[in-house]
């Protein structure tokens, strides 16, 4: 079974903006593989495992889209177990916003043959907008499960998850292909072992440019398709609704004891002699 | 004082009576001066009262340093400030902090508040704890698990305020006061007098030699000499390129082999790549991080510790030649294979913020046994922290490993082993159940302390001494040191405010038992 993962180079500080386009400055922090694509990454090797045939684990196609330093992410990928890397580069794919973003991975994967599993992390610390893998799932016309916080199979008639959603849990199960959108809390990722990590410093990268895909007309890739524009980044404005409380210590204490359940109106202990010996 | 009146005196609140090393103690004031001149008027009212005094910074320390015996707390908790960036006349960067700044204030500092020009400047001490405090790391001369190439912190200053317990403020420029045979120099005119030729005798404590500069003699003095009241703090430009690898093995011998023979790529290439550090874990250590990893969130982005590995090693390498650091790992690789291990048992980070992660397993095992300390406790009140940090020769690092592990097997105690194995310095902490264990624990302490000082080690190498340790270097250093130092301290401390003499010698059964 195919088994893709799409990953993404993220800043790793401090990034900049720019104040008139919205667009992320990349050069302003140094590039690091988006941190939720680790757990992606890791159901994608634990899914290989245990999908494997007599020949061992199948392999894991990273794709990605970005400037030629995004090449760094799928070497990390190559490091942590991925067996193929490959990267979406051209001048025409910049600023593409979460819709041309899947539109152009989707073309990657149908050149490379739609894997029958793909697995993307939940979001990406920089657009953070969550909506690349259903878009994705959309374009390639396969069913996606996202918000992933457990695996309890993978087999080779199907798979079971459990889908975090709002007020609960729900188990999902399916048949492929699929495309799943990991959580942090559904895999513990590996570490890249020594001779892994040296490897992937000289491991081949496969480089597509725009004239490479299927579908090479540049009016359809970047900013100037994209249907979504950033108009301002800024920290979320904070309203406290409850005014702190100022009391002293045996104040603090008769509040909590008397919020606790079952203790309204009981008397509260006077407080201790204080620490321990001097 | 400037700016203070003596209302500056409050009530000292409980919470600043104790610190990590969870001895708690006494104090009727406390002050939070803002700058030296406060300090130093702090310093002078506490002695026009008589108050003893006692110096704190985060309170981070696990040898009850920073715990009060009554009097007054000075706190440097409000002197948290970076001064001024500039370049030496050599071209070197220097950042002058307070002594309250955090380290990990302060890499905030060099990563978001210097000019965008000098981003990427780092200070190479890292003692792990990143609340701990600048001056907190001088007072014990903090030696993180890097030292291995950059040893001490106070070896990276470039000079001194310094705030003596009579209340001057003294400024030390580094290769100012330097020790010759007989002794050293003071501010003002003064001179130290000593035989600066006596063997360190168990301890670095306020050890001279000719040569040495003053101000990495009051490095690691413990705010039993005076404190820090500035810093200039040497800085560096980041590595190109920076490695972590943990070796895992299922033997520990394994384990230690390879220490042994990583022995051979120490020291530094002409470009400066360097082993930084060489770090060890024994079984319990390990087995205590993969109990805690689930319950400790800190610990959660470690990768997975499932396997039934006995012994780690953990290495960390940086330098400006990438494929020469690579070349030194592929040769690290072919020894871990001769010491039986297996490829897939590596975890290898290549970058300065991947290895973050792989710090988290060193900081991970002394946060989880004081979690277990707290946790004993609750039953065990008399409990006190129980734990050795001597420092050997690394040659004898495997038998002393051996020996920690022989005696607490003889004795039926608990106990971990890990730390600095590339220096010879190995922490060991033990967790009696009960009172007959925390005397057996007293009684092994006692032991490995009289063997160290036998070998020519050290009794309290890292962490400092504090009251945890005071009986130890009084039983178990030369006499001829400690004597020594009872002259140094009088000298720096004539009217005992600080109480350095009676914390490094208390009475048999008292604190400083460990």
């Amino acid at each position: 079974m195919r088994i893709g993962v799409c990953i993404k180079q993220v800043p790793g500080g401090s990034a900049r903006m720019d104040g008139e386009t919205g667009l992320l400055i990349r050069g302003s922090a140094q590039g690091v593989l988006n941190p939720y694509d680790y757990f992606a990454l890791e159901a994608a090797l634990q899914a290989a495992a245990s999908l494997a045939g007599p020949e061992g684990p199948g392999e894991v196609t990273a794709l990605t889209m970005g400037p030629p330093q995004a090449e760094g992410a799928l070497r990390e990928a190559l490091a942590l177990g991925a067996g193929k890397a490959l990267l979406l580069c051209d001048s025409g794919f910049a600023g593409a916003d979460a819709a041309i973003t899947a539109r152009t991975l989707a073309q990657g994967w149908e050149k490379l043959g739609v894997p029958e599993l793909i697995f993307c992390g939940q979001q990406t610390t920089d657009g953070d907008t969550a909506q690349v893998p259903f878009a994705l799932a959309a374009r390639l016309g396969i069913p996606a499960v996202g918000w992933v916080k457990a695996i309890e199979y993978f087999r080779a008639e199907g798979f079971s998850v459990l889908q975090e959603l709002s007020g609960g849990t729900v188990r999902v199960r399916g048949g492929y292909p699929a495309l799943f959108a990991i959580g942090r809390e559904a895999v513990q990722p590996r570490a890249a072992s020594l001779p892994r990590r040296l490897e992937a410093r000289r491991a081949p990268v496969t480089r597509w440019t725009l004239a490479d895909l299927p579908d090479p007309a540049p009016h359809r890739y970047g900013l100037a398709a994209s249907p979504t524009r950033v108009k301002r980044i800024y920290a979320p404005l904070g309203e406290a609704k409850t005014p702190p409380l100022r009391v002293d210590p045996g104040e603090a204490a008769a509040l909590i004891l008397g919020a606790l359940p079952g203790r309204e109106g009981q008397p509260v202990p006077p407080p201790s002699g204080g620490g321990g010996p001097g | 004082m400037t700016g203070k009146t003596e209302t500056d005196l409050k009530p000292c609140p409980p919470g600043y009576c104790l610190d990590e090393s969870r001895l708690s103690g006494q104090a009727e004031f406390i002050a939070f001066p803002e700058n030296p001149e406060e300090a130093a008027g702090v310093i002078r009212r506490a002695a026009e009262e008589g108050f003893p005094l006692t110096i704190q910074g985060a309170r981070t320390g696990i040898t009850g340093g920073a715990v009060p015996r009554g009097g007054l707390v000075l706190s440097t908790e409000r002197m948290n400030r970076p001064l001024e960036f500039f370049r030496d006349s050599q071209g070197a960067p220097v950042l002058r902090v307070q002594p309250g700044m955090s380290f990990e204030a302060l890499g905030n500092h060099l990563s978001r508040g210097l000019p965008v020009p000098e981003r990427g400047l780092y200070f190479p001490p890292n003692p792990t704890e990143s609340t701990a405090t600048l001056g907190g790391g001088f007072g014990c001369n903090a030696q993180g698990p890097n030292s291995l190439r950059w040893g001490g912190l106070g070896a990276h200053l470039q000079d001194l305020t310094w705030i003596t317990p009579a209340g001057e403020i003294w400024t030390l420029p580094r290769g100012r006061y330097r020790f010759d045979e007989t002794g050293c120099p003071l501010p003002g005119g003064s001179r130290l007098s000593c035989d600066s030729l006596l063997p360190a005798g168990g301890s670095r404590f306020l050890h001279p030699r000719p040569g040495l500069d003053l101000l990495d003699f009051l490095a690691g003095s413990e705010g039993l000499a005076g404190f820090a009241g500035e810093l200039s703090l040497t800085l560096r430009g980041l590595p190109a390129a920076a490695w972590g690898v943990v070796y895992f093995f299922e033997e520990d011998s394994g384990a230690l082999n390879f220490a042994e023979s990583l022995g051979q790529w120490r020291g530094e290439t002409s470009g400066g790549e360097a082993l930084t550090t060489l770090e060890y874990y024994d079984h319990s250590s390990l087995d205590l991080v993969r109990s805690g990893a689930s319950r400790t969130a800190a610990l959660r982005s470690l990768p997975p510790l499932d396997s039934p590995w006995k012994a780690a090693i953990q290495v960390e390498l940086e330098g400006e030649d990438s494929p020469l650091l690579e070349d030194m790992l592929t040769g690290h690789l072919e020894l871990f294979r001769a010491a039986g291990g297996r490829e897939e048992d590596t975890w290898a980070a290549g970058s300065l913020q991947e290895l973050e992660k792989f710090r988290l397993l060193r900081h991970g095992v002394p946060e989880l046994i004081n979690t277990e300390l707290d946790r004993l406790r609750r039953e065990l009140p008399e409990l006190r922290k129980t734990a050795g940090d001597f420092e050997i020769p690394p040659p004898l690092a495997r038998t002393y490993r051996e020996t920690y592990r022989r005696d607490m097997e003889e004795e039926g105690l608990r106990g971990f082993v890990f730390g600095h194995l590339g220096e010879g310095r190995l922490h060991v902490n033990l967790l009696p159940r009960n009172g007959e264990e925390i005397r057996r624990s007293r009684t092994l302490l006692d032991r490995w302390a009289a063997l160290t000082v036998g070998d020519g080690g050290l009794i309290a190498a890292e962490n400092g001494i504090g009251r945890l340790k005071g009986g130890l270097l009084r039983r178990y250093g030369s006499p001829e040191r400690w004597n020594q130092i009872e002259s140094f301290l009088r000298v720096l401390d004539p009217g005992n405010r600080l109480g350095g003499v009676e914390i490094l010698n208390p009475p048999e059964n008292g604190e400083g038992r460990t």
